[in-house]
């Protein structure tokens, strides 16, 4: 058996990150995805990820403003299951690829538009890059210094709008399974990054806010520094841990010290601050290494703080397949991403690298009937390449 | 007709990643059974984080520990097209809710399970929360910097992809068994989501270095695309990503003569004089309000836009204008807010269908559903097997 979407055709207009990811996403669960490229290609071509973010696909350059560039793609459109696309909102219909247009031709497309805050309202117009979403989304500033914000190099926003893309356009090909129906799907990157947000984007009278900088309110769930200089993040996750750690250390009196009351989350200011410098000259006391093998004796969830290479390498990672190894054309053996989802019945798969602009013109040209000589042709009036 | 309805999920989770999988799914229709133990889930201590993961859900209280508890389990899982667990590998066998246990009562089920470190590899049955895989993942040191002060993101990052990941295994597979009628295993973790978060740094070949682009206090990455403060003390994004954007920047800041000059001419020459160009915007932007700066280089085509915090964006008028939040009565919190539903479907928009449970709210009226009798739910009480909550009404 292939992968659960296995016969779904799905065409790409993504670029940057999100829209491309979903497809990827969707392309190891089964699908046969074609990335349609402008002549300029992907803006992120030159960025390491786009090897992972459009891996396992097939890719097409076609000029979507020239006529004979346009009716390409409708003719892919009208034989698809699913398009994505991350443009500014309108500019699909602008081109003549707007969701109308096709559902014209092809009445059970799923069409999934991703944009920095929807189609509708006054922000709509703003630009959906990730850094102007996630500014307006607070996570800048939530995730500052009372006088100032910080940035996150993270792109939250497009890596988690990907992911739902991909969830939202599969939940509505279960719909049309049993209604027959397709439809319009509407990511807004802004609604998303909120979203990750929903234990604190709740509102009601009492509900309390701590500020957090870079290493948060939560005297026993912050990363602390060694004797040694190295960190590592002790996760007491529940009181059970909270109570395990006050033994281990010592310090059985902390299980009824008023100081302590809230543990392990719900220390506020300013008691935080006092029960934060206590933690950190105890962990002075030990290297990392010393620490983790104490903790972890008793059982104690805590981890290094250590780097993205690193991680790679761990064994862990390595047994639940998420570290794969493939030959992109122009860069050699690359390791990177296994299938974040795994199934018994239905295996993900990765199809191959991230194709080289246009790698498929041909094939894909001659799937809708043309011939070598018009192909040629097409070529030569720069509609395709 | 909504994407997951008719589809009944026992929900077996607790904290926050599981939870979040199946909250995501009962948005979109599912209705959702949280089937917790009697000593509770331990996030019920967070009250609005605990809402957040948890609305649209209905609560049964089932002591899987009672002889014969297990039972009423079985039957309501016969019920379900769908099971989600997170706990650590080999829990569930112990409760005899594995997906083998579970296949015996309904050989259809789809079975999803998410435990924190995956199934596999020497350290499958350790405990994991999240900001232990922000640290282990390279995540904290990513941002903070090497050598430097980690950073511990406010967004629990594996915590939040956990649940789209999970939800994404869910539909591939209620998907496939309208295909096929088959149900099956499905598997994520928040190792998983570690990875795809750094989908794009979670790389290596030769020749390759680690960009590492995170510092302790970092605002942006070039001058040209950062944060800047206003007067009022509030603070703005700009990214002039095209020359045309620098060009009206520079009109909007009343810096024209900085377009003709040799320094700034070009995005390579603005590069190798990011400093003295950073202090120059720096002093320029701090002479206006944050906001109006923001409005003012979009009217002229700069990408821009206020850094809000989340007080300024629970109030927002764009929220408040296009549906993003809801309103609630919960039973013990009063009138709350809360976001609505993230995507929009045009012919089968989801629904938030309820606020969070109280933990064993709906006990006596799920077992009348599933086919008990009002004298077995009162013995399964007396011997302590279920628990129905005394729902204050507020």
């Amino acid at each position: 058996m292939g992968g659960a979407l296995s016969g779904i055709k799905i065409l790409d207009f993504g670029q940057y990150i999100a829209g491309p990811f979903a497809a990827q996403l969707l392309a190891e669960q089964g699908a046969d995805v074609i990335k349609v490229e402008r002549p300029e290609g992907d803006p992120y071509r030159h960025v390491d990820g786009f090897m992972v973010w459009n891996r396992s696909k097939k890719a097409i350059t076609l000029d979507l403003k020239k006529p004979e560039g346009l009716k390409i793609a409708l003719d892919l459109a009208k034989q698809s299951d699913i398009i994505i696309e991350n443009f500014k909102p309108g500019m699909m219909d602008k081109m003549g690829l707007g969701y109308e247009a096709v559902k014209a031709t092809n009445p059970r497309i799923i069409y999934c538009s991703i944009s920095g805050f929807g189609p509708r309202g006054s922000y709509s117009n703003i630009a959906g890059y990730d850094q102007l979403v996630s500014a307006l989304g607070s996570v800048y500033t939530e995730q500052g210094f009372p006088t100032h914000p910080l940035y996150l190099v993270l792109p939250l926003a497009s890596l988690y709008s990907a992911v739902a893309a991909a969830l939202d356009v599969t939940a509505g090909l279960c719909v049309r399974e049993q209604t027959g129906k397709g439809q319009k799907i509407d990511i807004s990157m802004f609604r998303v990054i909120l979203g990750t947000f929903r234990q604190f984007l709740v509102d009601f009278e009492g509900m309390f806010r701590a500020p957090w900088g870079p290493t948060g309110p939560m005297p026993l769930y912050r990363p602390y520094q060694c004797k040694d200089g190295k960190w590592l993040f002790t996760g007491l996750g529940n009181p059970k841990f909270f109570t395990l750690f006050a033994l281990t250390l010592g310090h059985e009196e902390w299980l009824t010290d008023p100081l302590f009351e809230g543990a392990p989350f719900l220390i506020f200011p300013p008691r935080n601050a006092q029960v934060m410098a206590i933690i950190k000259d105890i962990y002075l006391t030990k290297t990392r290494d010393e620490w983790i093998e104490l903790l972890r004796e008793n059982e104690i969830p805590v981890a290094t703080v250590q780097s993205v290479g690193e991680f790679m390498e761990e064994p862990q990672v390595i047994a639940n397949d998420m570290v794969k190894t493939l030959k992109q054309p122009g860069v050699g053996m690359v390791r990177e991403m296994g299938i974040p989802v795994e199934f018994m019945e239905t295996p993900g798969k990765i199809k191959g690298p991230a194709p080289l602009p246009g790698q498929h013109t041909k094939e894909i040209l001659r799937t809708l009937g043309y011939r070598a000589a018009q192909i040629k042709d097409l070529k030569k009036a720069g509609v395709v390449r | 007709m909504m994407p997951f309805e008719n589809v009944r999920i026992a929900d077996f989770t607790t904290m926050l990643a599981g939870a979040g999988i199946c909250r995501e799914l009962a948005d979109l229709g599912a209705d959702v059974i949280k089937i917790e133990p009697v000593d509770g889930d331990p996030w019920r201590m967070m009250a609005g984080g605990f809402m957040g993961v948890n609305r649209g859900k209905r609560c049964v209280v089932i002591d899987l520990r009672k002889e014969g508890a297990c039972d009423i389990a079985y039957k309501l899982i016969s019920t379900c097209t769908m099971l989600v667990e997170n706990s650590r590998p080999g829990i569930m066998k112990k409760l005899r809710m594995d997906y083998d246990s579970v296949k015996q009562i309904k050989p259809d089920i789809i079975y999803i399970s998410s435990p924190a470190f995956g199934s596999r590899g020497p350290e499958a049955t350790r405990p994991g929360y999240d900001p232990l895989f922000q640290a282990w993942s390279g995540m904290m040191q990513g941002q903070g910097g090497i050598g430097q002060t980690p950073v511990f993101h406010k967004i629990q990052l594996s915590d939040e992809m956990g649940p789209l990941l999970g939800a994404f295994g869910a539909s591939l597979a209620l998907f496939h068994k309208l295909r096929t009628g088959q149900g099956q295993f499905a598997e994520t973790s928040l190792l998983r989501s570690a990875v795809t978060l750094q989908s794009g740094n979670f790389i290596k070949y030769k020749g390759m270095k680690h960009k590492n682009l995170g510092k302790p206090d970092i605002k942006g990455l070039s001058a040209t695309n950062r944060m800047y403060q206003g007067i009022d003390g509030d603070w703005l994004y700009v990214y002039c990503a095209k020359d045309e954007h620098w060009v009206a920047m520079c009109e909007v800041l009343g810096l024209q003569k900085l377009v003709g000059d040799p320094r700034f001419a070009t995005a390579g020459a603005r590069k190798k004089h990011d400093k003295e160009l950073t202090a120059i915007l720096t002093d320029s932007f701090l002479m206006t309000p944050a906001g109006v700066w923001a409005l003012l280089l979009l009217i002229k085509g700069v990408p821009a836009a206020r850094a809000q915090n989340l007080e300024s964006l629970l109030k927002d008028q764009f929220c408040a204008d296009t549906g993003v939040y809801e309103f609630q009565q919960h039973p013990q919190n009063g009138r709350v807010q809360l976001q609505g539903i993230v995507p929009e479907f045009s012919e089968t928009p989801g629904k938030v269908m309820r606020s969070s449970p109280m933990q064993g709210e709906h006990t006596e009226e799920i077992l009348l559903e599933i086919g008990y009798t009002k004298e077995q739910i009162e013995d399964f009480k007396t011997r302590r097997l279920v628990v129905q909550a005394a729902v204050p009404q507020k």
